[in-house]
């Protein structure tokens, strides 16, 4: 335990005369809450779940790295203070933010920290009492929540003490504890609402999904917040002359501050002060009436491999009847023989059904609308009418998109060697490949189907109907300059079969040099693109060549044998 | 002599499946009690029962004397439990388990770790007693639980597949130590598949089928009952819906009469 965590406990633990006449065992309690913080302290923090943990170094200060992230996002928020000139409007900036992160954070936490469901076999079974386990569940929650909030509240508390005056210290620690109730019953509705939706066993990937969704919201507010402030304006923002700001619950929050702190109590003011009050506290009844006990109910199914859960089983006939699907049949018009197409139908299932997967290339999805998004922003004054007409900027714009959109491919391709099952690899070693290439060709026909197919389908649809038919020439050499780039990537850098690498052994330091070439080659094939762009014929027998070429490599990559395969050792 | 571990008219229900169907008996203090049955008979449903995680059941159940549902924590304090899979908090090292489980169990500091140290050593564990438990192998964390299921002196010892992931020789350290502690006085719970070292470790098997009790003896005594050679065969014969060599027969068949295209 760390001195953060130390702290914490001791004052938690002022209450033990309390809690001991409420019949918790404050030695059983404390026992259980010194093994849940030593747990947290080697947890990989929220911000580094989005990363491979590349090193196998044992994690050890997990708490005070959170923290330190934390902070910095504190300080970040305090650019909501460069927006208005008065209290409540740069608190309504503060508290969205912060009620935004807050519930973010705790969504994924709830279950990757504070319900571990491991409880249920090895503190349940040890004479410990309901009440005594309830609390240091509930203590848990708290001092895991505090170690979250303190130093995302405190650079704006010591902003506000400087712009303000000391006057605003209690009220502002006053609501941001009832902002933090209030997200913290966002966080129950939503789990309530996602419990309904999915089956428990899908929960941890419908949580996933909110992860990447956060990280995306996260890279867009970062990059595109900034440039909305640039625009003029925007210092000079009143919040209360909004309309409808009313219904805005981070605004009572602000205004209840503001009216707290200088004691100016209109009808305004106390209908806000009212609300922040009184919603916060209603919620919180609501989540202990209503959602805990549906909600510890459900939570225990998440993870469990239970009983209850029975596989249903399917009919023999269904199991007997060879009959293709669509992908089987996609899967066979698009490779040449067994083992392609094996590799083929291997990548795609595992690619829909790992979560690390996804973990890790639906992101680039999102980080490609932030930036499509960041292009339009910054183009100011761009019209249809520099798509139709393709003027200069039309053309850098069109380039840009359908070459940024290789970003999706070169993540995927990059990601398709990892995989947390990579033992299950001995698969490979024991069965009589002939061409182990043929693996890697089947997969990679997979990774294109799946991840660049529909890319270039919007960006086709989008082409056809801003700029019209005169641009098929220039999409078709722009898609196949990206397939080409990185089936030429795959073909220098993939020499392992698909899933069969350890997430732990991925290099490091190649990696950026990899990267570098992975950022540059499509830039270099835009940039040509884009000076030939207007000469039809040059166009069309490029993007003739560009087919050859993806062929031509993807031939090559058929035929790597067992000696271009960096061995893979089969553990365990 | 009053037993330990009383069952009256066990049933339980997951919904509208019932696990448990009138599941009696009574177990002796010293008794090594061999639990069997096939997948989804009801068997760790029991246990859970035993350990005092599910109550929401019908009928009695009484532990030494205290009935467990009105005195759970008193039922806890006297079970000692090891639960399969190695389910533990693998990032913290056997010492910060250890003493976690024993100010659980309410055990001062110094027996924790007197304990604790003295039985991870017996183990061959003194080496590891500081490292992160995340990087051990299954046998290993098998034996930190099984240190920590006996670290407060239970009375009743539940074992659920404890042997999983041991190796030879550890195989002979639990099942000598499983004997040793039945000697002492105490009762063991074993509940297992592993049919070879059931027969040869219990006083006493229960075989359960589809939530009843179908067979309830002496090893020697089911023999004779059955008429079988091995506790394989008799656990086939009461519980198997198909006999198993009409079942190795198809299997044979089918790779003999379809064609590799």
């Amino acid at each position: 335990m760390n001195f953060v965590d130390k702290f914490f406990l001791k004052i938690f633990l002022l209450s033990s005369p309390l809690l001991q006449k409420l019949k918790v065992d404050i030695n059983q309690l404390q026992a259980i809450l010194v093994a849940k913080l030593t747990m947290d302290n080697r947890r990989p923090a929220a911000f580094q779940q989005m990363q491979r943990s590349k090193e196998k170094k044992e994690i050890n200060s997990a708490t005070l790295k959170t923290m330190f992230v934390s902070l910095i996002m504190g300080l970040f928020f305090l650019m909501g203070f460069a927006i208005g000139n008065d209290m409540t409007t740069k608190l309504t900036i503060f508290f969205s933010m912060f009620i935004f992160m807050l519930a973010a954070t705790l969504i994924t936490d709830f279950t990757s920290v504070l319900i571990d469901t491991r409880d249920n076999l090895i503190i349940l079974p040890k004479p410990v009492s309901d009440i005594t386990f309830v609390t240091a569940r509930l203590m848990h929650i708290a001092i895991h929540i505090n170690k979250l909030l303190l130093p995302l509240a405190l650079p704006a508390l010591i902003a506000l003490i400087v712009l303000y005056g000391a006057a605003t210290i209690i009220p502002f620690i006053l609501l941001t504890f009832f902002a933090t109730l209030l997200s913290i019953f966002l966080v129950n509705a939503v789990y309530l609402l996602i419990l309904k939706l999915v089956k428990p066993s899908r929960f941890q990937t419908v949580i996933s999904y909110f992860q990447i969704v956060f990280a995306v919201f996260i890279y867009g507010g970062y990059q595109l917040l900034p440039r909305m402030m640039e625009r003029a304006g925007i210092e000079h923002l009143k919040m209360s002359e909004i309309p409808n700001v009313a219904f805005l619950p981070p605004y009572w929050f602000a205004d209840a501050c503001n009216s707290l702190s200088t004691f100016t109590f209109n009808q305004g003011n106390i209908i806000n002060l009212f609300m922040a009050l009184g919603l916060p506290i209603m919620s919180i009844y609501v989540v202990v009436k209503y959602f805990a006990p549906a909600f510890n109910r459900n939570l225990s199914m998440i993870n469990s491999t239970s009983e209850e859960t029975k596989m249903k089983p399917v009919s023999a006939q269904n199991a007997a009847n060879f009959k293709m699907n669509w992908l089987e049949k996609l899967a066979a018009k698009i490779t040449s023989d067994r083992t392609e197409y094996m590799g083929f139908l291997f990548t795609w299932k595992m690619m829909g059904r790992s979560k690390d997967f996804k973990m890790k290339v639906y992101p680039a999805f999102g980080y490609m609308i932030v930036f499509f998004v960041l292009m339009i922003f910054q183009s100011k004054n761009l019209t249809l009418n520099d798509f139709s007409e393709m003027t200069s900027r039309g053309k850098t714009l069109f380039i840009s998109i359908v070459y940024f959109s290789s970003f999706i491919l070169i993540s995927a391709i990059g990601q398709l060697r990892y995989s947390e099952k990579y033992r299950a690899a001995w698969l490979f070693s024991i069965t009589p490949v002939d061409i182990p290439g043929k693996l890697i060709s089947g997969a990679l026909k997979s990774v294109i189907a799946c991840f660049y197919i529909p890319v270039m389908l919007v960006i086709t649809i989008m082409g056809l109907l801003l700029i019209g038919p005169e641009i098929i020439p220039n999409l078709v050499l722009g898609c196949f300059n990206v397939i080409a780039v990185s089936t030429l990537m795959t073909y220098m850098n993939l020499r392992q079969l698909p899933f069969t690498v350890s997430l732990q052994d991925a290099p490091k330091g190649q990696t950026m040099m990899r990267n570098m070439i992975a950022t540059l080659l499509p830039v270099v094939a835009g940039v040509c693109h884009w000076f030939i762009f207007d000469y039809l014929w040059a166009v069309g027998l490029l993007a003739i060549l560009a087919i050859v070429a993806t062929w031509m490599i993807i031939d090559s990559i058929k035929k790597l044998g067992w000696a271009k395969i960096v061995n893979f050792d089969v553990k365990g | 002599m009053e037993p330990i571990i009383s069952i009256r008219n066990l049933y339980k229900s997951y919904g509208s499946k019932q696990v448990l169907k009138d599941i009696s008996m009574d177990i002796q203090p010293g008794q090594i009690i061999g639990y069997i049955g096939p997948n989804g008979a009801g068997k760790s449903t029991t246990v859970k029962i035993l350990c005092g995680l599910i109550s929401d059941f019908s009928g009695q159940v009484t532990i030494k004397g205290y009935d467990i549902r009105q005195n759970p924590l008193a039922v806890k304090s006297i079970i000692g439990y090891v639960p399969e899979l190695a389910e533990l908090y693998d990032v913290l090292t056997p010492r910060e388990f250890l003493s976690m489980v024993g100010a659980l169990y309410n055990l001062p500091a110094g027996v924790v770790r007197e304990r604790g140290n003295g039985m991870l050593e017996a183990f061959g564990l003194a080496g590891n007693m500081d490292q992160r438990m995340d990087s051990f192998s299954k046998g290993m964390k098998q034996k930190v639980l099984i240190t920590s299921g006996l670290l407060h002196n239970p009375d009743i010892i539940i074992l659920d597949e404890p042997l999983s992931g041991l190796d030879a020789n550890s195989v002979i350290i639990v099942k000598e130590l499983i004997s040793k502690l039945a000697a002492s006085g105490k009762t063991i719970f074993y509940s297992s598949h592993m049919m070879d070292i059931v027969e040869k470790v219990s006083d006493r098997i229960i075989l359960i089928n589809e939530g009843k009790v179908v067979a309830d003896g002496t090893f020697s005594e089911l023999k004779q009952k059955q008429g079988d050679n091995s506790l394989e065969q008799i656990f086939a014969h009461l519980t198997a819906t198909e006999s198993m060599s009409e079942a190795s027969d198809k299997l044979m068949d089918i790779m003999a009469n379809t064609e590799a295209k």
